[in-house]
């Protein structure tokens, strides 16, 4: 049984642009896949979303995106909370999130760790497991 | 059993991450991605079939000499009718295995109604090999609004493989993508189903600009 974490839904300012960086891109038509390697940043607003590769699979229609993988020094940021990891799968169809390897989730004061997070986008309730430290960074007054 | 201190209690309270709908806005890449296929991946093979077909005309045109207004139109045998076309055209022999192109400038118009005309400021047809570089600034238009330009561009007719060593950029409705150079990999000789892979490399930058409200 992990612990709980209870995410409250942000509104993503949706008319901003959205810009990918990364050292090169290949799109696979077989596989369907597109592939951001190195140095992948994902940026909207003050959102980022980044890793070392960044790798998207899409249905064979093409018409939408099934899941994303992102592997090596996984990153989220909405500009005051972070998330880290070592690798990250989202798939798109469930909603769900798996992070995996050092997860980190910080928010302002309070730190949550632990070996792995699921995350549920529909509930937005999420799980952290193993080897799961909560540590509190008293306020001081600077 | 791992050491598990924290209470779930913390985690209510402090409403912790808001991170999740982050991802949301992920979806709007695979626009873009589908934009940067626009461009080649389905068009090349259809221009292969026709250009095979158009090099034999040029072999018959050539007599050696300046050609001005080379024109020579055919349909590809999907179906798609394209037309080729250049200031002039210098074939380097009556049975020429090389011809030099100025202003070289192609339209392929699609049967859904699409249209790709692409021009550049020379071109080079190596008939022996069967491929052209295109250079001095090569740029394509699509009926449905997207623009790419490139230093150079070379098309090898019978791989379908294109290839272009500086700066690419495009533009369509929905956004762009810069990169330092790209390269459509589809080996068609050896596959002719074809296996498209499309790189984007030397950095490579997209924006996607949602439609305003």
């Amino acid at each position: 049984q992990g612990t709980g974490i209870a995410l409250s839904p942000i509104e993503v300012d949706g008319s901003q642009p959205v810009e990918v960086t990364s050292d090169s891109l290949t799109v696979e038509q077989d596989s369907n896949s597109a592939t951001f390697e190195g140095n992948a940043r994902v940026v909207q607003g003050e959102l980022i979303f980044s890793a070392n590769r960044i790798r998207v699979h899409y249905n064979a229609a093409q018409s939408a995106i099934e899941r994303i993988e992102a592997t090596t020094n996984v990153m989220f940021t909405n500009g005051s909370e972070i998330a880290e990891a070592q690798s990250g799968t989202y798939i798109v169809g469930s909603g769900t999130v798996n992070l995996a390897g050092d997860v980190v989730l910080v928010q302002g004061v309070n730190a949550i760790s632990g070996d792995a997070l699921s995350l549920d986008l529909n509930s937005n309730r999420g799980t952290m497991n193993g080897n799961v430290k909560t540590v509190f960074v008293p306020k001081t007054d600077q | 059993m791992e050491s598990q201190e924290p209470t779930v209690g913390v985690a209510e309270r402090d409403g912790y991450s808001r991170l999740v709908r982050v991802l949301k806005w992920v979806f709007p890449i695979l626009a873009l991605l589908l934009m940067a296929s626009i461009f080649v991946l389905s068009n090349t093979s259809k221009l292969r079939e026709g250009l095979i077909i158009a090099d034999a005309t040029l072999a018959e045109l050539a007599v050696g000499q300046k050609i001005t207004n080379p024109h020579f139109s055919g349909v590809t045998k999907s179906g798609d009718a394209f037309s080729i076309s250049a200031e002039w055209a210098l074939p380097d022999g009556v049975k020429p295995q090389h011809v030099e192109l100025n202003k070289p400038r192609a339209t392929i118009s699609f049967q859904n109604g699409n249209t790709m005309r692409t021009n550049a400021g020379a071109g080079a047809l190596d008939l022996v090999s069967s491929t052209a570089a295109l250079t001095e600034n090569v740029d394509l238009h699509t009926t449905n609004g997207y623009t790419a330009t490139s230093s150079n561009l070379e098309v090898n007719f019978e791989t379908g493989n294109i290839t272009s060593n500086g700066p690419v950029h495009a533009e369509g409705p929905i956004g762009s993508i810069d990169s330092g150079a790209m390269e459509l990999r589809q080996d068609l000789d050896v596959n002719p189903a074809g296996r498209a892979v499309l790189m984007f490399n030397n950095g490579v930058k997209l924006i996607y600009k949602p439609k305003k409200k």
